[in-house]
């Protein structure tokens, strides 16, 4: 079977992002990085293998030859090893971070997924289930809008209206709690008031990452409407994947740049301590270690002010991963690749929590929800003393 | 003992023809071809966020020539950060090909000018293409080596890449063994001159053949240096050496921070507390460790 590539390849792509398919030099330096390879051996997953066969499909659809006799049709078999390779990805992005030519691989994949969604090739699995859940509960978990907030300590004053707004997320209302109850404490700690937009919808990072765009400009108008009537001039994010996707897409799909200030709760509390409004008075006798999530770090390069806020803790015993910062490992929670491979995502946050353990560490700190979830998921399976704790619950423990 | 100049009359008169259509053949492939490739990066969307999200394809294209003299390129700065070894390949690719190609357009141009060149330029220029020659054979013989000897644990690749590995090995080999046989006759005096081709010419000239077979062998090698070099300046813009062309942009544009990040470090790769690996698996246990030793389903 075959299909007639009558769509183009290339119109959601930058030209940066067409010239990447030209600049692989196949080393496979990346194939060394990848989180995914670690777990399968697989390597017709990797990166070489999806830059090599989609820059082959754009010169196929769209070179001289295709202008004269027609778009040509390739097999299928093709388009459905290209999906296995674009999907079984947690997008994280190390590849491009290590790759010798500087190829933006965690800006590359959604573009190509995108692609393979028009063409009815993609989403991969349980992914196709992310589009009609958000849609009809405005998260991708298919939990109930109206307890979205549900989390939120009664002790916690909400203002009406507020310069600082905070977007809590699906994945910190609905499966990392801890994350944004510690979040807002901290903010009321600081005594900045903030608002909450009680209407909030997914930031459709779940969406694009799987390259199903149908909804996500709706949905971005419809946050940024929210938080702009209440006066919101800074938006705190406490999700790594939401603060990408708020910062990078959002005023693409919106239109124009946002009349907000994005921030990422992290970088906020950093801000707070520099100026000695915040301050972390109690001590912790675990050894700690830091995972930088893959959209925190390599996403928008919030990668010192974690460690600034741990640095906060007297006394503090730190140490360093291995793969830590720019190289951190993923836990194999993103991409969509938790939906429609669970289980080489639980074995990808078993690695991660076992470079922990290696370095000695008593808690591993994470800064992300869905981080949080994954590793709380394959912590159920293994036998350790390691404990998976959200920076912010930490800190909203320790003033 | 000869000229650089000479290499351009030793072709005989009625092969002249036959042999410049070839080359004219050879560029107008080299040249249709890598416009192909570029005008598609033509058909992107303009105005995303992203570095170069606005670039026409005139910026792109003077992005091309010119971050290839960048010091990213130029010393392979962030190969070095990942791996020495490929570091030093791609060196002696980089700089021993400018060398390569500077001297043959300045002997050519003077050649095409007024049919003569000053001496002591001439001589510059015939050591740079003897020794720039050599250096890149060696990161060819490298790159074979990482490529059919000693591959990494971790290795995916094409058939076609290999091909093109061996073409452009066989386009530099030939080069080096039609200087020696260009030098079989002079011997060592030739040696401040073509330091490798006098080597190889006073190796070959052990085997005491005839001069005219000497002459004849030179213009078999003369025509099978040009057939490989022709064939690969062909080849180049359809196979991955194509990345000559695009690297240094995405390179470049690599330096960008994404909106609203922190001062990244400049280059990102080499900030501290990044370990270093060569190649191999990363530095996590494998998986059956993870499983077999802590999983409560393995007990």
């Amino acid at each position: 079977m075959k299909t007639r590539l009558d769509i183009s390849l290339a119109d959601n792509l930058t030209p940066l992002q067409l010239i990447a398919f030209d600049a692989c030099t196949r080393c496979n330096e990346c194939l060394n990085w990848c989180p995914v390879l670690d777990v399968t051996g697989d390597e017709s997953l990797t990166t070489p293998e999806k830059i090599r066969i989609y820059g082959d499909l754009i010169r196929s659809r769209h070179g001289l030859l295709s202008s004269v006799a027609g778009p040509p049709s390739v097999e299928n078999g093709l388009l459905e090893k290209l999906k296995d390779a674009l999907y079984t990805c947690t997008t994280c992005g190390r590849c491009g971070e290590v790759c010798e030519v500087g190829i933006n691989t965690q800006q590359l994949w959604p573009a190509m997924r995108e692609k393979l969604v028009e063409l009815g090739v993609g989403p991969m699995g349980a992914q196709d289930q992310t589009g009609p859940l958000t849609a009809e509960h405005h998260n991708p978990y298919g939990r109930l809008h109206a307890e979205r907030f549900a989390w939120l300590p009664p002790e916690i004053e909400v203002a009406e209206r507020a310069e600082i707004g905070f977007y809590v997320g699906c994945s910190g209302a609905y499966v990392a709690q801890p994350m944004v109850i510690g979040a807002v404490r901290a903010f009321a700690s600081v005594g900045a008031p903030f608002t909450l937009f009680d209407d909030e919808w997914c930031c459709g990072f779940p969406l694009f990452i799987i390259g199903d765009n149908e909804q996500v400009a709706e949905i971005v108008r419809h946050n940024v409407e929210g938080f702009v009537a209440r006066g919101v001039k800074k938006l705190l994010v406490s999700c790594p994947c939401c603060t990408f996707m708020l910062r990078e897409r959002w005023p693409e799909f919106y239109g124009a740049e946002l009349p907000f200030e994005i921030v990422h709760t992290t970088q906020f509390i950093a801000e707070m301590i520099a100026a000695g409004k915040f301050k972390l008075t109690k001590s912790i006798p675990d050894r700690l270690t830091y995972h930088d999530p893959c959209y925190l770090s390599r996403g928008v390069r919030v990668i010192d002010e974690p460690r600034a806020v741990i640095a906060q803790i007297p006394n503090v015993d730190f140490v360093e991963m291995a793969d830590c910062r720019e190289l951190s490992k993923c836990c194999g929670a993103g991409g969509g690749l938790r939906r429609c491979n669970p289980g080489l995502s639980v074995d990808m946050a078993r690695r991660l929590m076992a470079d922990a353990e290696a370095v000695g560490a008593d808690t591993l700190v994470i800064d992300c929800p869905a981080c949080f979830e994954r590793m709380h998921l394959a912590l159920g399976g293994m036998v350790t003393d390691l404990k998976i704790v959200d920076l912010m619950e930490l800190v909203s423990e320790l003033f | 003992m000869q000229s650089l100049f000479q290499s351009f009359t030793v072709i005989p008169l009625p092969w002249r023809a036959p042999f410049y259509a070839a080359a004219v053949l050879a560029l107008l492939l080299a040249v249709g071809g890598m416009w192909a490739r570029v005008r598609l990066w033509g058909l992107g969307r303009r105005g995303r966020r992203g570095p170069l999200s606005d670039a026409g394809l005139g910026h792109l294209i003077w992005l091309s020539l010119s971050k290839f003299f960048s010091a990213d390129c130029l010393f392979a700065r962030r190969v070095f950060a990942r791996s020495r070894w490929r570091g030093w390949m791609v060196m002696a690719f980089v700089w021993g090909s400018l060398a390569l190609i500077g001297a043959v357009i300045l002997s050519a141009g003077f050649y095409a000018a007024n049919r003569a060149m000053p001496a002591a330029l001439d001589r510059w220029a015939s050591t740079a293409l003897d020794v720039a020659g050599t250096i890149i054979l060696l990161g060819l013989l490298a790159a074979l080596g990482r490529r059919y000897l000693f591959p990494p644990k971790r290795w995916i690749s094409v058939s076609a890449d290999g091909g093109l590995l061996i073409l452009f090995a066989l386009a530099v080999f030939s080069g080096l063994v039609m200087e020696g046989l260009r030098l079989a006759g002079p011997g060592w005096e030739a040696a401040l001159r073509w330091p490798i081709g006098a080597a190889l010419g006073a190796a070959l000239n052990s085997l005491a053949l005839p001069p005219e077979v000497w002459e004849r062998l030179y213009l078999a090698m003369y025509f099978a240096h040009a057939g490989f070099g022709l064939s690969l300046l062909a080849y180049l813009p359809f196979s991955k050496l194509f990345h000559l062309v695009a690297s240094q942009i995405t390179t470049f544009a690599a330096l960008t921070p994404p909106s609203g990040a922190q001062a990244a470090p400049q280059p990102p790769l080499l900030s501290r507390n990044i370990p270093r690996r060569e190649r191999g698996r990363g530095s996590g246990p494998a998986l059956s460790e993870v499983e077999g030793v802590r999983a409560r389903d393995s007990q």
